[in-house]
């Protein structure tokens, strides 16, 4: 039945008019594919894969562009962290070439010492060898004559000569002995003189210091070199921003070491020359004299510093090479000579010795034979090129009394100093950090404490000998009104004796204040001025270690590069990605480190008030090239405090760079919105 | 009864010819679509492992570099002309080795490539411009990059032997005193 009214229907649709024929098939056709339910499952197929395309084509497109992001991140990444690694590798260069500079130096003061040296000992050797002979000839004449002055008889005065006698025929014979040790030094330091002149370490210094030059010009040329290159490989914009440093409108701001020459400004300008006195001679706290009872007290001057990181760095290396570096220095050599002088010592002090059995008025003949021949000065224990020992006083170290070693440290020293003064006035690199800072609140009292101890020992022995002496001498005066003998030529006597007890205890009181008015006065404008230093002293206690602060971090080692695509990108899901047709940028904050900033055995543990003057830390010398270049995080703002400097940062170097702002800008972040940022930040 | 009047001879002989051919073809088209997506499925699951094998190749690739670069002073490339040593820290002395960039042909990375395998990698060229720290380290170098410790030293005696090395012996210096 149907079917027959389909065909009655059908048969209706051959009309006879054309636009019934047309408007007849558009009806008939209409309700026939309505009817027809062939191919329906194509449709639906069709359909189908239509929206699988169109929904694969948008995941693709998302993971196109999270790809994408990822490249960006990791091309600011990599320029960041190149540029540190750069800025990382000058430092360390320039750090360890001022430790080759200082090398250098240390091997000219020893150079120079050499024959000073040679000739001093070599003059004091013939010297003690004529004052022997002379000796030996006044013994003679003292033995002819009859006066019997100092002495309370006859043979007791002829105890005494004999003694003397036997003691000066032992220097006579140890004389010749210690010049041939001598002309072994001489042979031995020989060819060091004849090969080298002096001017060339200097040269070398200088060659030294034109690659330290060089290095530094080219770091940022090699950073925006290496900047071009990563730009080029990934198809983005790179630019450059420091949070302390102003960029322009046509640039970055140049990216270079953190390293700034002695005596300079912050600036790092290597072509300005260096005034003679700037910041490296730190003078010292000078206190002339007080007046205690009528008697000045003579201070002095303390805590002068000449570049103090490289000068430690500077006297540690020719500490090394005075004799602490190997078993055959020069020092070793001259030490023999203070030994064979020291055996000397032993000698007389036997032949000077009460053998027992002596009658008593002839007892005292040793120990004043002992005395005399001992101001002569042949042995060490009396050398008066050093002063004399005094009761309770030793000689340890470098600096003592002895001869051969004494005079060559002290030339040593001259030398060394001469040269750290020529080392300052040179422009040699060092670490940006280094400035004058006050000492901090919480280690004045120690600074103090250690300053006023440090002047008061200093001083103390010396103002009260020198005050004793003066008393002494009034003493002698008093008993003998004609003469005024120095405390070198004075013949002692039981009473002189006498005397200079009461000398010694008159002068100690007088000492004592003398010289604690003068270091109370040294120590508080000790604490009250202004110190060098390589790092700003931390303004809480310390210890046991302490690193750079933050706010150093970002004046002197942080960088952040921003990196933006050439093309815009729009995401097929932009609803889901967040991401509105734009240029992508990225953001990486990167600095460089010093891996020793925390090791106390680089200088990172030093205090304020263990020791005087305070130490400078130490980065600068031998933790100086220990810098390496790292990624850093950046972190909300309200997460934690360090989040807060973070994002200091990278506010200062966003208001500062207009680069970075205009790449911020044209993906619409304006100002320093922690929520966009961190859009465009992903670690 | 949809199924039993297609199956009839009587209503298939009241069907045209394009109804019969029509016979079968949605069995045919879901057969075909399901190959179609499964292949289009296994082309998705191997594109996302590609990507997240990718990136992490070059995290580990420069998780390292970085070791590298803190831990050893080795550099590990060299040939490609994008990474030629920088001109100036080799020119300034001239005759004298390059003490700021000697670096390697390629190197080899142990490269995670899902959790608990690792496959060996040979990262070389452009490599070292995806990470430069691939190719350049913050300490001198020297061709042995096996000690590191050895090499600084050796850099710095370097500098020692060309300062005053004649007088290091008769004036009985310390050996340099290298970090």
């Amino acid at each position: 039945m149907k079917s027959q009214q389909r065909r009655a229907s059908d048969s209706r649709c051959g009309g006879g008019e054309v636009w019934a024929f047309f408007a007849g098939r558009l009806r008939c056709g209409a309700r026939a594919v309505h009817r027809d339910e062939r191919g329906a499952i194509g449709f639906l197929v069709l359909f189908i894969m239509f929206a699988l395309l169109g929904l694969m084509a948008m995941v693709w497109n998302t993971g196109d562009l999270a790809t994408k992001r990822q490249q960006i991140q990791n091309a600011a990444d990599a320029d960041a962290h190149a540029a540190e690694i750069w800025t990382a590798r000058t430092a360390n260069l320039l750090s360890a070439t001022n430790m080759l500079i200082c090398e250098n130096g240390s091997a000219e003061a020893i150079y120079r010492s050499v024959k000073p040296t040679a000739d001093s000992i070599g003059n004091e050797l013939i010297n003690e060898r004529n004052r022997a002979n002379r000796a030996l000839t006044r013994i003679a004449n003292q033995r002819a004559s009859a006066n019997l002055f100092g002495y309370p008889s006859a043979a007791y005065k002829g105890l005494v000569l004999d003694l003397k006698e036997r003691c000066l025929q032992e220097v006579l014979r140890s004389l010749p002995l210690q010049q041939s040790i001598l002309n072994e030094f001489i042979a031995r330091t020989s060819p060091a003189l004849m090969t080298t002149q002096a001017d060339d370490f200097a040269q070398r210094r200088d060659q030294m210091f034109q690659y330290q030059v060089e290095i530094h010009r080219i770091t940022p040329e090699v950073v925006n070199e290496q900047r071009a290159a990563m730009a080029d490989f990934y198809k983005v914009q790179l630019t450059h921003a420091l949070p302390k440093t102003p960029g322009s409108d046509s640039g970055d701001p140049t990216v270079n070491a953190p390293v700034k020459r002695i005596g300079g400004t912050d600036a790092v300008d290597i072509e300005q020359p260096l005034g003679q006195d700037e910041e490296l001679n730190h003078p010292g706290v000078t206190v002339e004299k007080v007046n205690v009872a009528g008697y000045d007290v003579f201070g002095g001057t303390w805590g002068g510093i000449l570049c103090p990181p490289l000068r430690r760095y500077f006297y540690d290396r020719n500490w090394r090479d005075i004799g602490q570096g190997r078993s055959d220095s020069l020092y070793e050599i001259l030490k023999r000579i203070d030994d064979e002088r020291d055996r000397l010592a032993l000698v007389m002090d036997a032949i000077c010795a009460d053998p027992g059995g002596v009658p008593a008025a002839l007892a005292g003949a040793y120990p004043q034979a002992r005395q005399e021949i001992g101001v002569m000065g042949f042995d060490d224990r009396n050398y008066p090129g050093f002063g004399p020992l005094l009761p309770g006083q030793s000689r340890g170290g470098y600096t003592t009394g002895h001869m051969a070693t004494g005079t060559y440290v002290n030339i040593v020293y001259s030398f060394r100093d001469q040269i750290l003064g020529d080392l300052g006035r040179r422009p040699i690199f060092m670490m940006a950090t280094y400035d004058r800072y006050n000492v901090p609140d919480w280690a004045k009292s120690g600074v103090y404490n250690s300053a006023k101890n440090y002047v008061y020992n200093d001083i103390y022995s010396r103002e009260w000998f020198r005050l004793a002496e003066i008393k002494w001498q009034e003493l002698w005066r008093a008993r003998n009104p004609v003469g005024n003998p120095s405390m070198d030529t004075r013949r002692w006597t039981a009473q002189d004796f006498a005397d200079w007890a009461t000398a010694l205890a008159w002068a100690q009181p007088i000492a004592q204040q003398g010289c604690t008015m003068i270091a109370e006065q040294a120590a508080q404008e000790w604490i009250d001025r202004k110190w060098p230093y390589e790092m700003k002293p931390p303004i809480t206690e310390v210890p046991p270690t302490q690193g750079f602060s933050q706010e150093e971090r970002h004046t002197y080692f942080t960088l952040i590069t921003g990196a933006k695509t050439n093309e815009t990108y729009k995401p097929r899901l932009a609803t889901l990605s967040g991401i509105k047709g734009a240029p992508m940028v990225a953001l990486t904050q990167a600095e460089v480190f010093n891996w020793m900033e925390f090791n106390g055995g680089y200088g990172a543990s030093d205090r304020y008030d263990v020791w005087a003057p305070p130490e400078p830390w130490r980065l600068s010398t031998i933790g100086g090239w220990n810098w390496n270049s790292r990624l850093t995080t950046f972190v909300s703002p309200a997460e934690n405090d360090a989040g807060k400097l973070t994002a200091e940062a990278l506010s200062e170097a966003i208001q500062n760079n207009p680069q970075l702002q205009q790449m911020l800008e044209s993906v619409g972040i304006t100002g320093n919105d922690a929520d966009a940022l961190s859009k465009v930040i992903q670690h | 009864m949809h199924y039993q009047k297609l199956s009839s001879t009587r209503a298939c002989a009241a069907w045209s010819r394009a109804d019969v051919r029509c016979r079968g073809v949605a069995e045919i088209e879901a057969i075909f679509c399901a190959v179609v997506l499964a292949l289009l499925m296994l082309m998705g699951i191997g594109a996302l492992k590609i990507a997240g094998t990718r990136m992490t190749t070059q995290n580990a690739a420069i998780y390292e570099s970085f070791k590298d670069s803190t831990n050893r002073p080795s550099p590990t490339l060299e040939g490609d002309s994008l990474l030629t040593p920088i001109d100036g820290t080799t020119t300034v002395r001239p005759g004298l080795p390059n003490r700021t960039h000697v670096s390697r042909q390629e190197t080899h990375l142990n490269v995670n490539v899902d959790a608990g395998q690792t496959i060996p990698a040979v990262i070389q060229a452009l490599a070292g411009t995806i990470g430069p720290q691939l190719s350049y380290g913050a300490y001198p170098n020297l061709d042995d990059r096996e000690d590191g410790e050895k090499n600084v030293k050796d850099w710095f005696n370097a500098y020692v032997e060309e300062s005053h090395s004649e007088v290091i012996d008769p004036l009985g210096l310390a050996p340099a005193w290298s970090p």
